[in-house]
């Protein structure tokens, strides 16, 4: 497994880690430091009379350190990784690992073998998973009226108090649509605290939202005229969870995806992780969605830029987006060049076809081509060739960034839409390619 | 449709208070009516502002930003790149530093994605901008002329507006920047403002006047000994004093030929020898203590008289000193360094010196190997300098070091170096960790053994794991350095 030094950073926990780490990439700091293809340790010299011992398993990415610290990866685990990742050649290398790290990676591979066989032999007992359908079902369709019921109160007398409360206006139902296993209602409530109070149109977007919100519980109450793939759509969007099984059920789609961006967002004590795709062949995009607690490492070290050959699965639904890899067949390094929409008015009418077909999209993806970056009046705007013109949600730094990176001249961008203002996630241009942080 | 700024006010104002306009509903809206005004009002919202959406037209602009011009200099290998990136990040400022010194050494630009993050810190010190804006090449110029926030790194600045409109340190550099080149001009401007300026920022702006001080300023210096602020009178005597045939320069002469003289004596029969005589019976005027000269000893043991005498050798040129005392300036060094108690007298030759940036003084002090200051090397020609350095290695090692740590990175001695470390393990608590980052800087590579050897080394005191913790750091800073040389 090679990671670059970003990949790396992206790992730490916080950024007095990250700092730390890069202290640790001292190659004076380690007493030994030894390299195996399973396998990297070493010893390294703490404030501790006896140096600490640190194991990183590079099958399948984790850490171990003999440290007091609390926090995961420690900062002898980044050390010794951003070490490996720029002076490989001062590791020992070994043909065996040592005892204590053949042990413990043993110990690992046990564990997550006893998991396979548990899942495999556990007979599914179809009684008592209807009956917690059942639970379930009861628990949301509660939740739901009282959220109408909230919606309503909301309207009835009016939103213009809320920006003197914003994080707290919508909190207790939040928590409310938590508890009765609604997920998805509960991450649409979230989504309004993300709207910039502050600035003028906020009143629209959190009208939009709160309309929105209530027209998808009608849809989902209505949801037996509709078939079964809107069915099925629904349910995912209140937070009704798809089985992996179920997913993987699906057809898969073999491509060469581009890893066209990866964000994580932090939200109550749960990273969730979104790496968006493109094929190739196909030219179709794919999300995937993985959520991480605490401290849990992310499943997937995928750099964007880069290219993934693989089989996808996607989730039913009536615009299958999200995926899950069923295979993988390769990570190559690099890109090709593709080419996307190059006519903002196009991009336009295809936003107004996929509303038309899935009102309750929050995120549109684009490949754009030939694009140019322009500022006019204070404001950020992508232009296309005959001059049409976007708006952009991108940051002023992010803006002054892509100015820099595209010198003016026109670029190809990955972007998401959410609600009339485009998102530059990243540009390639010249063979280059840029993933806007 | 109802139109959003219906929907907005109702939104905004709550159903209880207003509802859409209904009167051109269409067929769509009719079938929003549930009978219940908040239910029917969140379905109108939505499909309107649904459709709204996706209605929306789009816009052209006639904007057309100016072409950046195409980039002279290389631009900076990948792996520089990512070493660059990470200093960066990890806001590691000597490394910084010395990464911006590679650039231009090598005539090289930074990758135009870095070039905004580095014009943001340019722009945190204009007046040193300059290697940071030429390793940025054409993408910064282009970016500056577009961006408000960094386009006075590329326009001149505006001098008026930094003297009327600028903070007390701008108005100073630009006060200064004026003295070098126009010192009447520059004395006009603070003849007009400085009484309007309160004490501190009196005494501050008055200090400009040092340079290039001369007979001219003696006028406006005269009238500054009525100030109401005391150290603004103090100031503007020590100025007075400086200027060669003023009144009040030639009142401390006249002082200091009536305390000192020089005497011959007879040696050895036959020979004569020129001595310092000190008149202790003397009482020097009242007038010359308004001088700031201290009327009392502050020195233990030193009498006033002496005292007196030395106050006046540190404010009177030394060029001046010995023609007051009709001696010769090697002959009266050679005189001072025989005084008894030199090490008390020492303070006030340096202070001389380095005010008047003497070189034949200073080279005599250094190689008179007392304990004094490694500033002089600042009096000395840099050509020169480097013969005068080993006076310091004894006694005053990590003053030198720093003295030594020069723009161009050059690399210290391998013997310096060695000596350098080996005090620095007696002594590790003397230097801030600030220090041991540049040091890793200047030390040669040939030196990595040593350090890797003593960092290897098992010691339980504090103080030698905290040199150890150090010398880790030098460690990494001269792996870096050697990497970005020699890759």
């Amino acid at each position: 497994m090679s990671l670059t030094h970003d990949q790396i950073l992206q790992l730490a926990p916080d950024e007095a880690s990250k700092k730390a780490g890069q202290q640790l990439a001292n190659s004076a700091k380690w007493v030994e430091k030894y390299s195996h293809e399973k396998a990297l340790w070493g010893d390294c010299q703490g404030s501790g009379s006896k140096p600490y011992k640190t194991i990183i398993d590079l099958q399948n990415l984790a850490f171990k350190c003999s440290c007091p610290s609390r926090k995961f990866p420690c900062k002898h685990g980044l050390g010794l990784l951003l070490l490996f990742a720029s002076q490989e050649k001062t590791f020992s290398k070994q043909e065996a690992l040592a005892e204590h790290v053949a042990e413990w990676i043993s110990k690992r591979d046990a564990k997550a073998e006893n998991k396979d066989q548990k899942k495999e032999e556990k007979p599914i007992d179809e009684k008592a998973q209807q009956k917690r359908i059942e639970a379930r079902e009861k628990k949301v369709d509660a939740g739901i009226d009282e959220l109408r019921i909230w919606l309503k109160d909301v309207v009835r007398t009016g939103i213009m108090q809320v920006p003197q409360n914003p994080y707290q206006f919508n909190h207790n139902i939040t928590t409310r649509m938590v508890d009765a296993q609604a997920g998805g209602l509960a991450a649409q409530l979230r989504k309004m605290n993300q709207i910039n109070f502050f600035e003028e149109g906020w009143q629209i977007q959190l009208s939009r939202q709160l309309a929105s919100v209530y027209f998808l519980t009608e849809a989902y109450q209505n949801k037996s005229h509709l078939d079964e793939l809107w069915q099925k759509e629904l349910n995912t969007l209140i937070g009704w969870p798809t089985s992996k099984e179920t997913v993987l059920e699906q057809t898969p789609v073999t491509d060469h995806w581009l890893i066209a961006s990866k964000t994580y967002q932090e939200e109550a004590n749960i990273t969730t992780e979104k790496i968006w795709l493109y094929g190739y062949e196909h030219q179709q995009f794919a999300l995937l969605l993985n959520f991480y607690a605490g401290n849990q490492l992310p499943q997937h070290i995928y750099n964007t830029g880069n290219t993934l050959h693989a089989d996808l699965c996607f989730y039913p639904g009536v615009r299958p987006v999200r995926a899950i890899i069923r295979q993988q067949h390769a990570l190559q390094p690099g890109f090709a060049d593709l080419i996307g929409v190059s006519s903002l008015q196009t991009v336009l009418e295809q936003i107004a076809g996929q509303l038309a077909t899935q009102p309750f999209l929050a995120d549109i993806p684009f490949i754009l081509s030939a694009m140019k970056i322009i500022f006019e009046n204070g404001s950020w705007y992508l232009q296309d060739w005959d001059r049409s013109v976007f708006s952009l949600s991108n940051t002023e730094d992010n803006c002054w960034d892509l100015l820099a990176i595209s010198k003016g001249e026109p670029f190809s961008c990955f972007v998401l839409y959410e609600y009339k203002q485009l998102h530059i996630h990243s540009v390639w241009q010249h063979q280059n390619f840029y993933f806007i942080q | 449709m109802i139109v959003s700024t219906e929907i907005l006010k109702t939104a905004l104002l709550g159903t209880d208070k207003y509802m859409p306009a209904t009167t051109e509903q269409y067929a769509l809206m009719h079938s929003c009516e549930t009978g219940e005004k908040e239910s029917t009002f969140l379905r109108q919202a939505n499909i309107s502002l649904l459709m709204d959406e996706a209605g929306q037209t789009i816009r052209t602009s006639q904007v057309e930003l100016p072409a950046c011009r195409a980039e002279q200099k290389e631009t900076l290998d990948p792996h520089k790149t990512e070493q660059l990136k990470t200093i960066l990040t990890s806001n590691d400022e000597a490394l910084f530093q010395f990464m911006i010194w590679y650039c231009n050494q090598y005539h090289k630009i930074v990758p135009s994605f870095l070039v905004p993050k580095i014009l943001n810190k340019a722009i945190l010190h204009v007046k040193h901008a300059a290697p940071l804006l030429s390793v940025c090449g054409e993408t910064g110029r282009w970016l500056c002329s577009l961006n408000e926030k960094w386009k006075p790194l590329y326009t001149a600045p505006d001098d008026t507006a930094d003297w009327e409109l600028g903070n007390l340190t701008q108005r100073k550099n630009h006060l200064l920047a004026l003295r070098k080149t126009d010192p009447e001009l520059a004395l006009q401007l603070l003849e007009k403002s400085l009484s309007a300026e309160n004490a501190a920022n009196r005494l501050e702006l008055l200090t400009v006047i040092n340079e290039q001080l001369s007979a001219q300023d003696e006028t406006f210096l005269l009238t500054l000994l009525k100030d109401k602020s005391q150290k603004v009178k103090d100031v503007a005597t020590q100025l007075l004093a400086q200027i060669h045939g003023s009144e009040i320069n030639t009142k401390l002469v006249q002082a200091l030929q009536q305390v000192l003289s020089v005497k011959e004596e007879r040696h050895l029969l036959i020979a004569k020898k020129k001595v310092l005589h000190l008149n202790e019976t003397i009482t020097l005027p009242d007038d010359i203590f308004k001088l700031g000269i201290e009327k009392v000893s502050a020195v233990k043991g030193m009498k006033d008289p002496l005292y007196w005498a030395l106050q006046l050798i540190s404010l009177l040129h030394p060029e001046q000193v010995s023609s007051a005392l009709h001696v010769n300036e090697n002959d009266l060094m050679a005189l001072l360094l025989k005084m008894p108690r030199f090490n008390e007298i020492l303070p006030f030759i340096v202070s001389s010196v380095l005010k008047y940036r003497h070189q034949a003084w200073a080279i005599e002090l250094i190689k008179s190997e007392q304990a004094v200051s490694v500033d002089l090397l600042n009096c000395i020609a840099a050509a020169e300098q480097p013969n005068y350095t080993a006076y310091f290695e004894k006694e005053q090692i990590a003053k030198l070091a720093e003295h030594l740590m020069d723009g161009n990175y050059s690399e210290y001695k391998s013997s310096f170096a060695k000596k350098l470390i080996d005090w620095l393990e007696q002594n590790p608590y003397q230097q801030t960790p600030q220090f041991y980052q540049l040091m890793g800087l200047h030390l040669p590579a040939d030196m990595l053994p040593k350090l890797q050897a003593i960092t290897g080394t098992e010691k339980e005191d504090y103080q030698f794991k905290y040199f150890k913790n150090q010398l880790m750091e030098t460690i990494r800073v001269i792996e870096i350095k050697q990497t970005i040389l020699n890759s």
